[in-house]
């Protein structure tokens, strides 16, 4: 292909930067070399290209903010303290969802004997007595068993008069008469 | 905190050193925008933290440039008018430090720079993603591959075809100058 074709411009203006690089095989190489001869702006084409790439590596490296990495540093303490926070309120949860059961029913044992202590526990009786209670429980002692007398009494006479006079003594006394109502009309 | 949590909060804190000025120089020059590639590389580096257990520290780089490339293109994606104007694109990528006045090469170096930013900003994916890791970050051939996945050859066509599309625009800008 000729320089002056102009599918060889094309081809020369695609390759540059490869031959730039030295990325062109040693045969495109010879070819590129033959266009370059050929024709002066492919000079400057080359110069262009060998500003830009130098251009390209002088740009300046920007540094990343200081703010950037303290935002993300923290981000990641917080994080990292909530996950703690978390693992150890679902351990306890964990503990406690297995010990609850068991606790449980031993309170129940516990109060359970606490209350069958005290309930079956026998009264204590105190071993001395003042004169003045003595006397008074005896009089207390008088006054009950007179009143469950006169009570007593009292039940006796109402259950003799409205309950044995009138339900068994009046109908034996009516059976008698009429029995000897009946004799005394039998005899001749 | 465990002794364990503890160390590998370290290791966190190492990588982050380690990387940061690489995703966030990524993120600047593929976005343009100080801002926007802070709160690009922000998001990268907690994500690091996120897949700390998944990810081996021999892909670690390739993983970050990765993840901090699609971080771009999203963020790229969502900013719906592009600014216009910037503050100063010296500003931006950090050259217009001090007040003394530039000597003639080094504002000539200042200017080109700048000229070649502004293209760089024109090239389209994956171009744009490439010429940045290959020129900017000076990775391999074979680290870019594996970055964006594509094959080596490809890589070095695409490298070759975004710096032809940086000359054309420089070109075409140089030679208005000129005139």
């Amino acid at each position: 292909m000729k320089p002056s074709n102009p599918s060889f411009r094309d081809w020369m203006d695609a390759h540059v930067e490869a031959y730039l690089d030295g990325d062109l095989a040693v045969d495109e190489r010879a070819d590129f070399e033959h266009g370059l001869a050929a024709g002066s702006d492919w000079e400057a084409e080359l110069f262009l290209a060998g500003q830009i790439r130098d251009g390209l590596r002088a740009l300046p490296r920007p540094a990343c903010p200081p703010r950037v990495t303290e935002a993300v540093l923290a981000q990641v303490r917080r994080e990292v303290h909530a996950t703690w926070k978390d693992q150890f309120r679902n351990r306890l949860q964990q503990q406690l969802g297995a010990l609850w059961q068991p606790a449980l029913a031993m309170t129940v044992l516990l109060l359970l004997v606490v209350s069958a202590a005290l309930i079956g526990r026998p009264a204590q009786p105190q071993d001395t007595f003042a004169e003045a209670q003595v006397q008074q429980a005896l009089v207390e002692v008088q006054w009950a068993l007179g009143y469950l007398s006169e009570v007593s009494r009292e039940t006796g006479k109402v259950v003799r008069d409205e309950v044995i006079a009138d339900r068994v003594v009046s109908p034996v006394q009516q059976a008698l008469t009429a029995r000897s109502h009946r004799s005394n009309d039998m005899q001749p | 905190m465990s002794f364990l949590e503890s160390r590998v909060q370290q290791r966190f804190a190492g990588y982050v050193r380690k990387y940061q000025h690489r995703i966030y120089g990524f993120a600047v020059y593929f976005l343009g925008d100080r801002t926007e590639a802070e709160d690009v590389a922000q998001d990268v580096l907690l994500r690091l933290w996120q897949h700390r257990d998944d990810i081996e520290e021999e892909r670690l780089l390739g993983w970050l440039l990765r993840v901090t490339r699609n971080a771009c293109v999203d963020a790229l994606r969502r900013r719906k008018v592009k600014h216009a104007v910037m503050t100063s694109d010296a500003d931006v990528y950090g050259l217009a430090e001090g007040t003394e006045p530039y000597p003639d090469s080094y504002a000539e170096a200042v200017d080109f720079q700048e000229h070649l930013r502004r293209a760089l900003d024109r090239i389209a994916e994956p171009y744009r993603s490439i010429v940045i890791l290959r020129e900017v970050q000076e990775l391999k051939y074979e680290e870019i591959s594996g970055v964006l996945n594509l094959p080596l050859n490809t890589v070095k066509v695409y490298l070759h075809r975004g710096r032809k599309m940086l000359r054309e625009q420089l070109s075409e800008v140089l030679h208005r100058e000129t005139v």
